[in-house]
This record gives C-alpha cells, structure tokens and sequence, in this order.
C-alpha cells in the first residue's frame, strides 16, 4: 500500500499579533509549526505504515523554511518526505496549489508505483479553507472522504470509515483510491520514540522544483491562481462599554444589569425580557 | 442576463438556513449588478415545497434537477451534476454554503472547472465600476480580513460561513419561475457510498438562538452549565459554550462558539467565566448586545462587552434568573 | 541501541559550549534538549560577555552581529539607586566598546538559537523536545541517559550536566545531596517591552548598533535585597528583577508587584513612557545566588556539571552566561584530555575543578563570597541607603542660598541619626570585606 500525506507548514496562530500602531500582522518572531490538523493526518499515516506496511511520503509544496516541517513528520517513522519548492510556485491559491501538489503525487508514483491513499488535514490554520483536500481528490480523479473521524476497516480495495457533517455523522464505503481529509477526533498524535526523532533529525527531504515534476508554470503559483487578495485589513475592534459593577452582591449586580439591559431598545425582540418593559405579552 | 447561482442545501425535506442567507444576499447583489438575476439550484426529489420557497426568499428562477439518485447528499454525484449544470449555464458568480458538506462540494466543483474559489467568506459585495465580486474573509485565526477577487474565471465562487448574512423573510407574493432540469446521472464508478447516517445526539438551535447565555473555563464543570441553561430557557434562548469548556468535555462541541465553532448574532450575548480569546470573540462580535460576567476585571472579554459584570458568575447568574423570575410573577398577578 | 561518545543534558550556552568543544575534538555528542528548542524557555536580563565565545567561535563578534543574534552591543553601564522619586546615578560609557564590543545584550531565544546552529554545524546531534529524565547504571557507574521518549535510552562514555539551576539530574548523579535552598536562588522576572528602534536612540542617546544597561536598586524593591535591571534591545527594552526566594516567601509579595514597583517608579516610567503597556513577553526564571559555598561536587565517575546547574553565577556583575560557556568549555577540555589517557574517572576528571581555579570564574567567586551574605543580612544596605543617599544628593545640589559648610553640617547629621557614624563605617569595612 503506497501513502501520500499533505501537509502544510503554518504559523502557529495561537501567537499571531497585531501591531495595533500600524494595523499589521505582526509575524516576525512567531514560531513555524506543522499544521494541527495535518498531525492527525501523519498519525494515520504512522498507523498504517504499522498496520498494512504500508509505504508513506510526505509532501508539502511551500518555502525552503518547510523543510523544518518534513523533518518532523519524519518522526512519525514515515519514509521519506518530499519539499514542492520553487520561485514558480509561491503565490498559489488553492486552485494553484492542488495542481502543484498533484503533480508532485505524480511523480512520487513514478517512483515507488500507484497511490492508494492521501491523506490532508481538514484545513490549515492560517488559510483555513479546507479546499485542498478536496482539490487533490478532484485533479486525481480520486474518491474524497472529507472530515473522517474513525475508520473501521481499511481492505484492499475500500475502506469504511466514519466522517462528520454539519447534521451529523455518517459511515460510509469509500473506493480505493481515495484522499481523506481528517479531523482531530480521529486519533492523538504520537510522541515520537528516540530513534524514529534521531532519524527525523538527521534526515534531509527531497526536494524538487517545477521541472522535476514538469510543471506548468501558467498553471502553478501566481499564473495558475484565479483568485486575487486585493486588500487585507485589521478589523475594526468592537468598541466595549462601562463595567457597571464590581465586585457587588450578587442582587445588586443582577438588578443593575436588568437596569441597563432596558436602555436598549432591541431588547424587545426577546420574548423572555419584555417584562423588563412592562410588555405584558 | 447574468445569472448568479445559490445552491439550496437540502436536509431531507428541508432547506438549512444559510440557504436562505445566501439567498438574501444574492438578492442585494443582483440590485447592485445590472440585469442580472439570481437562480436558486435545488437538487434532488420530492422538493417542491423548497422550490417554492427559494422564490419566496428572493430567487428569480429554481433550477430544480429533479432526480431519485439525488436525495442524499453523495460528493461525486453533486459535484458532476453541479459542474455539468455550470457548463450548460454558465453563472457569474456561484455562492455555496460554508457547511462541512459545502465546503467539500465547492473544492471539488471549483477544481473541476478550474476556477477560484474563496472560502467561508463573511462579506461579498459587488465592485460597480469592474462588475466583480468582492469577497470578504476572515485568516489567521480570525485576525486578519482578507478581500479576495476573481476578475478572470468564472463563475466566480465562494463558500460563505453560516449564520452571518441575514435572510429575508419569505413573501408568498413573489414571482418566480421554476425549471425543472431533465438531468439523467451518467454510469459512474461507485466512488462512496452511505452505509448509515447518525444523527447527532444533541441538537442545539444555538446559530438562530435570540438570545445566547454561553460558558467557559469558568463555569467550573457540567453542573454549572444547569445554571446557564436555566437562565437561557427563561430568556427563551440557548446555551453555548468557549472551546476550552468543550474540550474540556463539560458540553459537546454542538454549543461551541467562535471560529472553529459557530458564528453567532443573537440579540442578547450573555458571556460568563469567558475570557474573551479572539478566537472566541470573532464568533460572537456581531450580536446587538455583549454582556460579561467574569471574576476578572482586566479579562478581554470587558473590551467587547456592552455591559460588565466583574463578579462570580455562579452567584451572579441564578441573582439574575431570580430576579427575571419574581419580575414575571408580579408581573402576571 | 542508540549510542554517543557523550551526552549533553541541556542546551543553554553551558551545554552548547561543552558540545561544540567536544565535537571540535572529534567526539560524536549528543545534546538533549527538552525545549521546543534551545533557547525556548531560558531566559537572561540579557548582557552577554564576549570573551568566552571567541574562545569557542571562530570570528564570534562579526558572526554574532551579521546573523543577528545579538540585539546592541554596549557602550554604557549604569548604576541607578533609586530614592523616593529621585534616583542617584553612576555611570560609565565607553565609544571605544562599539568597535571592540565587551558585552551584547541578548534575547535568550535569538542567542540559543544562533549558537545552537554554529554547534550542529560543527556536527553535534541537538535532540529536543525531549527530556532526560534519569541515567542508566552499571556498576555503579553512569552508562548512559533515559529520555522521556518511548525507546528513550541513549548509552555513552560520559555525561555533562548542564541543566541550569534546577540540579535535579545533579541529584541523581549523587553530586549534590539535597535541592537548592530558598537562600540560594532568586526569583526573577522579566517582561520585554516593545520600544521602536530610534525612539530607544534617542531616549537612551545611542545609534542603532549601540546599547545601554541599567542595574537598579532602591525603592522599588521593598527593602528586599534584589537587583533591577532595564537594558535596550534593537526594537525592545528588558526590564526585569531578581530577588531572593525566601525574602519573597518571607514577604508574602509576588514578583510581578515589585516589577510593576519598578516600572511605575517616577524615574523609570519616565524612561519607558507611553511604552509601558506594550509587553511583548512575560518570563520567570530562577537565577543561582548561592555563589561559592552552593557549589555542587562538580565532578564524578563519567560525569561533570557545568553553567547554572554548578551554581557558578557571579550576581553582583550579573555574570552568568559566560561563566556558563566558560565552564562548559573547561567540563569538555577536561573530557577530552580524559577520553585520551583512556580514563573516564573521578580520578582524571578532577583536574576540572583545577581548570576553574585557574580560569576568573572561582576566583571571582571567591571573592565575592562573604558579599551576598553581608549584604543580606545587613538589611540598611538595602532599606537604607538608597534613599538616604538620594535625600543627601538633593539636598548637596539644592542650592537655595546656605552655606555649603552648613550643607555639609546637615549632612553629616542626617548621617549620623540614620546610621550613626560607627554604623556607617562599620558599613564600610564589611562592604570591602565582601569584595575583597
Ligand atoms: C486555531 C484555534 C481555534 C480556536 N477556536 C475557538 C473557538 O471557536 N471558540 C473558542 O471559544 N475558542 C477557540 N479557541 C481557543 C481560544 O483561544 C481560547 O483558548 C478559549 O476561547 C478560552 O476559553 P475560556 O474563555 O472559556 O477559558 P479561559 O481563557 O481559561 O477563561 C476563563 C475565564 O473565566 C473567568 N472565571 C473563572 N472563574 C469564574 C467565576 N467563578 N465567575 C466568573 N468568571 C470566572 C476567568 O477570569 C477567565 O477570564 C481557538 C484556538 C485556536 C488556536
Ligand atoms: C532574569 C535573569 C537575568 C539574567 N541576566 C544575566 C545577564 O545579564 N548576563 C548573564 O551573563 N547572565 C544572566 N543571567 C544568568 C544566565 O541566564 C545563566 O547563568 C545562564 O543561562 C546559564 O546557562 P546554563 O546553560 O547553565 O543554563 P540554562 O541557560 O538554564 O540552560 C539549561 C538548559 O537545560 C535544559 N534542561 C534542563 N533540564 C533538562 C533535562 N532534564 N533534560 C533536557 N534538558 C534539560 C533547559 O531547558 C535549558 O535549555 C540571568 C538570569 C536570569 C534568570
Ligand atoms: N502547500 C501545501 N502543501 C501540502 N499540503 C497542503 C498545502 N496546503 C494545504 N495542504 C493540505 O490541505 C489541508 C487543508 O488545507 P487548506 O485547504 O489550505 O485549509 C492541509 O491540512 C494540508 O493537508
């Protein structure tokens, strides 16, 4: 069984700032790490590496800096890692991006032979779109299994796994091949064993620009992206009013609040405060 | 005629409400784009009734393909259907629901025709001199706006997050026409296949909820979600929660508001022993009115709140339902 | 079975050093780290001495400043006691301290990195996030560590324990019978304050390339025996104090209130200004106090200890960091000359300590060992003094019109009732005792 994973190197966001001087992102400083979601993604990859020996690449398309990702998920015990990493690539949108990716797919098939499994994140924390996943299966011409919180049984030819949906779960039959996006329900990455860190630590990716995967460069990057960020800002933040009690008995600070509360007028849109306006209704 | 295209996600019998949403605001950029018109696509069977609807919410024609192999929501089937329909009529502009199930559906419907695609948008406006969509996004965690445009490819597509745009109420005098699109779904591999849906066993109406009561770290465990719950059903609204008490398994993520959760604009935000991270706040920012009840005055949650409390939220909540409750009694004697 | 010449147990400057000496002499070495990485979570006011780096680093100044690693080099030093609003200072500054720097000031998680990189390229294996947690034993003698990972255990020909000041593997190694005491350690705190670059030029009167260190004592600390300190970074100042544990536990007072003391006192927060608020970090960390008589049994079987976890910090010249890679320099000398006699013993390993004695560290040590305790049990150095001077410096330089020989009779009689002339120059002689 051949496994790819994508994964995507993301600025941990817990830690981006605002310079609220100049209204920027401030990103210097903040530390690179693999994105929370791929983690996941690795790990079943980990697993299935256990499982069903199954051999695993790790992909990323991104700047040279994201060779520090692929050695981390190297320590998952996965084989080897590749880094998509080229001048003609930076600047993609999602639509870029899955062409890039699949192409590198591409070629790690001409290698190790037909992939039977990708493997995403559901989205990255920083573009958040969750597009990814789904665009890969599409350019592959692969099934998609997108949100997958369990699988129960991987065989040679399907896989039955359970994803979510906004109404609810759902189990189903998935053909191989397949992409599967995955959530953090899914499983709890590993804390890497020593020596599988020790490799992870020594190893270096591969890497390969547009030409050793053929890329088009119209399709790739800036030339392949339809979609322009024509303005970025700050948003405005929410102006607070007054702390109107401190400290106060529980009675006095509850009735302060109903005092308030009537000052506003949308308060009569709710059924449950309109005694506060002597609306008997 | 430009035609600006509104999938109707359909649960069984019934449209989810960012359905609606995407409708009403389709209606307002089809004021701002010169003839043009907004079509509301309905696919599966027995839909009628949603059809009729979609025009009473503002859609000016139902493209309804009515077919047995479309009542569930199966990824590879909508997504050919969608992209043949896209082919045939060529949109302007394609808006999609930022539900799980839209989000997947749009990645691969985009892809196929390769096209740009912005997702989980939460402002679109037309451009009037260039005629383009403006689409208007939150990253980094909810702390950055993005604009993003897609003057060349079309149609130009997004995905626009639920709960945000407000719908129109439904006027039974509206005009509109419905075509029911002869669709027969080609011999295809069978690439996924439903085995069973579950349910989710907590329903929660909190994204449509007048008034949200929501806790965190500071409720202190399951039990004091009881009081929170009592004061929300008092007030005739829901309860919802930070993600810290959902991961912290004192409620299920059902409640849970802000970025990975739900966007929310109720009339009336109650926030107790929530400190108020942005990732919280970008969920809740849009309701008519922040209250905040927090044993820590310097918490952030105070710089978004209308009103604050700085004080227990264990005494100060149930001080408030009695209150709220003695004001009912006298008020009905 | 995973296998080093020598492990490495932290990757502050003690055990950076110790690791690229050994690399430079051939040894396969490990370094186990068990931050997100080296650097993570330690923390400095932040002056860097030069010298013991370009004893390690080929071209250090030039590589320091061009790959940034370093925020200002220092051309002034200051000493500010701070009275009831007023402050008395000295000072030095030296121009010359820009062409041939002396010291750097430094943001711990910038320098570690810097150095951690230039000992990976020297070929030394930094393993982090992962944290030793015990040695393996044979014989009565360490063979190897056990990490906090699964199939943890690397074997080796011997250990350097730089592990700052917590000594709980020193404890293990049986080189130090019990924990560090609260007299032995000091609290501190530190908070670093955004300040943009040439608003820092001008407040501090410096160029961009040139910084400014401030060490505090007075008012602000509550007549506990602590240091302040504020130091110019590129873009940010450090602000920061240490005081002594059991004076905090005495006390009942948290750290964070006398760092707020400092920064609201009227003459700093007039230095800092409107960028008072701006605190792009908040860091604690202990700092060893206990100088000479804390320090451990610094050698064993196959084992020597080195930095923070020897407990060699010079606090009244806030000197840690060098005295650091200097020793971790030494441990791995010391190594080095053992692994080539073939002996990994207590017996050939005892020639570190002489290696100290030799070097300033245990001499400036020795020096300043009757100090700390004079000062702390001598409370008016401390509750005293800087506001006695103060008032007196107010009232030397007021002039409103008495003569100055009055001046100095008021003086000497404000002396006299708030020391008493014996006290004072009792004082004196123990201060001198103390640094001699
Ligand atoms: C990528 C990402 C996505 C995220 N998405 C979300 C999201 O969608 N939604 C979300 O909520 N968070 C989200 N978070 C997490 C977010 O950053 C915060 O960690 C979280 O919102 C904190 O929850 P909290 O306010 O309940 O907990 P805390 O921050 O621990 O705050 C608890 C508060 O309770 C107060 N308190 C304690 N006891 C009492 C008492 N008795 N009475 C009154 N007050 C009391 C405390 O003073 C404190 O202010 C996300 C984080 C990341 C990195
Ligand atoms: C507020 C403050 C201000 C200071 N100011 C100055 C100054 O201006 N100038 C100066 O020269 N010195 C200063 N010092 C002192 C200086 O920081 C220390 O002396 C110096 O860092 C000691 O280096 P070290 O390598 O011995 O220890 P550390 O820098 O503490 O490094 C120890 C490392 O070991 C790691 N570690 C610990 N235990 C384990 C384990 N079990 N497994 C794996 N890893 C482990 C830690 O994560 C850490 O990275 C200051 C200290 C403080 C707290
Ligand atoms: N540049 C990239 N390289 C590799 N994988 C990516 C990249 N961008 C996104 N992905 C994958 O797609 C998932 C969803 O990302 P996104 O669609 O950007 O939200 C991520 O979790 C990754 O698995």
């Amino acid at each position: 069984m051949n496994v790819v994973v994508l994964i995507k190197q993301v600025p941990d966001t817990t830690n981006v700032r605002i310079d609220r001087k100049t209204n920027n992102l401030v990103r210097e400083g903040v530390p690179s790490v693999i994105n929370p979601d791929c983690m996941h993604a690795l790990e079943l990859a980990a697993q299935l590496k256990e499982k069903h020996n199954a051999t695993v690449y790790v992909i990323t398309m991104g700047p040279p800096q994201a060779i520090n990702a692929l050695k981390d998920a190297i320590s998952f015990g996965l084989d080897e890692a590749v880094l998509l990493s080229d001048r003609a690539f930076a600047g993609a949108d999602t639509l870029a991006t899955t062409y890039t990716l699949y192409k590198g797919i591409k070629k790690i098939e001409e290698k190790i032979g037909k992939i039977d499994i990708v493997l995403a994140g559901r989205q990255a924390a920083d573009g958040d779109t969750g597009q990814v996943g789904p665009g890969v299966a599409t350019r592959l011409g692969y099934s998609l299994a997108a949100y997958v919180t369990s699988i129960e049984k991987i065989e040679k030819d399907e896989i039955i796994l359970t994803r979510r949906l906004d109404r609810g779960y759902e189990k189903v039959r998935v053909k191989i091949p397949c992409v599967l996006t995955v959530t953090p329900e899914l499983n709890e990455p590993r804390y890497a064993s020593l020596p599988n860190l020790i490799r992870s630590l020594r190893y270096q990716p591969i890497v390969w620009n547009k030409d050793d995967i053929n890329a088009d460069p119209k399709k790739a990057g800036f030339f392949g992206s339809p979609t322009r960020v024509v303005n970025t800002n700050i948003p405005p933040a929410r102006k607070g009013g007054d702390i109107i009690s401190k400290n106060e008995s529980p009675e006095i600070a509850a009735q302060k609040l109903l005092d308030e509360l009537k000052k506003f007028e949308s308060i009569r849109l709710i059924e449950g405060l309109r005694v506060l306006v002597g609306d008997k209704k | 005629m430009r035609k600006i295209f509104v999938f109707v996600e359909r649960v069984d019998g019934e449209a989810h409400p960012v359905s609606w949403e995407l409708l009403g605001k389709a209606r307002e950029l089809a004021n701002n784009l010169e003839e043009s018109e907004v079509w509301a696509i309905v696919l599966g069977k027995e839909c009628e009734n949603v059809c009729k609807e979609a025009i009473s919410r503002g859609a000016d024609k139902v493209l309804y393909v009515k077919n047995d192999q479309l009542v569930e929501y199966v990824n590879y089937k909508y997504k050919k259907v969608l992209v043949d329909i896209v082919r045939k009529y060529e949109p302007e502009i394609f808006l999609i629901g930022a539900t799980l199930e839209g989000r997947e559906l749009a990645g691969m419907v985009a892809t196929e025709l390769e096209t740009g695609l912005t997702a989980d948008c939460t402002g679109l406006d037309i451009l009037p001199d260039k005629k383009l969509l403006a689409m208007t996004r939150p990253t980094f965690g909810g702390n950055l706006m993005a604009t993003i445009m897609c003057p060349e490819h079309r149609p130009q597509m997004a995905t626009v997050r639920p709960g945000v745009m407000r719908e129109l109420p439904p006027d039974p005098n509206r005009k509109g026409e419905v075509i029911v699109e002869e669709y027969s779904i080609p011999e295809m591999e069978k690439f996924i296949e439903i085995l069973e849906a579950v349910p989710l066993s907590v329903k929660s109406n909190l994204a449509y909820a007048p008034v949200v009561v929501a806790g965190g770290k500071g409720v202190g465990g399951p039990e004091g979600f009881e009081k929170l719950r009592e004061l929300a059903n008092l007030l005739g609204g829901e309860i919802g929660a930070s993600r810290a008490a959902v991961k912290a398994g004192w409620i299920s993520d059902e409640y849970q508001v802000g970025q990975t959760g739900k966007t929310i604009h109720p009339v009336l935000y109650i926030a107790c022993g929530i400190s108020g991270a942005i990732q919280h706040v970008v969920g809740i920012k849009e309701s008519e009115i922040i209250v905040a009840i927090n044993t820590d005055e310097n918490a952030p949650i105070f710089d978004v709140a209308d009103i604050g409390i700085v004080g227990d939220l264990h005494a100060v909540v149930p001080a408030i339902t009695s209150k709220l409750k003695a004001m009912k009694g006298e008020v009905r004697k | 079975m995973i296998k080093f010449d020598v492990v490495v147990i932290g990757g502050g400057p003690a055990g950076l050093s110790a690791a690229l000496t050994l690399a430079k002499s051939g040894m396969e070495v490990a370094v186990v780290e068990k931050g997100e990485y080296a650097g993570s979570k330690n923390v400095m006011g932040g002056v860097l001495y030069t010298h013991p780096l370009l004893e390690i680093v080929d071209n250090a100044v030039e590589r320091m400043v061009n790959e940034k690693a370093v925020e200002r080099s220092v051309i002034e030093q200051n000493m500010f006691l701070l009275g009831n609003g007023s402050v008395l200072k000295v000072g030095h500054r030296n121009p010359e301290w820009k062409n041939t720097p002396n010291a750097f000031t430094v943001l711990r998680a910038k320098f570690d990195q810097w150095f951690a990189k230039i000992v990976e390229e020297a070929g030394v294996l930094i393993i982090t996030k992962t944290k030793v947690e015990d040695f393996i034993w044979e014989n009565g003698k360490i063979k190897g560590v056990i990490t906090s990972r699964p199939e943890g255990e690397i074997y080796c020909k011997a250990v350097i324990i730089a592990e700052g000041v917590n000594p709980i593997l020193t404890m293990k190694a049986g080189l130090r019978k019990e924990d560090i005491k609260p007299n032995m350690a000091a609290v501190a705190v530190k908070e670093v304050i955004d300040m943009p670059e040439d608003i820092i030029n001008t407040a501090f009167n410096v160029d961009s390339k040139s910084g400014v260190t401030y060490e505090i004592l007075g008012e602000w600390s509550e007549g506990m025996f602590g240091m302040g300190f504020l130091y110019t970074n590129k873009d940010s100042i450090s602000i920061g104090c240490g005081v002594l544990i059991e004076e905090l536990k005495h006390r009942n007072i948290k750290p964070y209130q006398l760092l707020d003391n400092l920064k609201n006192h009227p003459i700093i927060s007039d230095i800092i200004g409107e960028y008072k608020n701006n605190v792009k970090e908040y860091l604690a960390h202990l700092i060893p106090e206990g100088g000479y008589y804390s320090i451990p049994q610094l050698y064993g079987d196959n084992v020597l200890v080195c930095g923070d976890a020897a407990m060699l910090v010079n606090s009244i010249h806030r000197e840690g960091s060098n005295h650091a890679i200097t020793s971790g320099r030494l441990a791995a000398e010391t190594l080095v000359d053992a692994f080539n006699k073939g002996e990994i013993s207590k017996k050939t390993l005892k020639s570190y300590v002489e290696r100290l004695k030799e070097s300033f560290i245990l001499k400036d040590l020795e020096k300043y060992k009757d100090l700390m305790p004079t000062m702390e049990k001598n409370q008016h150095f401390i509750e005293l003094y800087p506001s006695l001077f103060n008032r007196l410096a107010t009232r030397f330089l007021t002039v409103d019109g008495t003569p100055k020989t009055d001046v100095e009779w008021q003086i000497i009689d404000s002396l006299r009732n708030e020391r008493g002339l014996i006290g004072l120059g009792m004082d004196a002689l123990k201060l001198w005792k103390g640094v001699r």
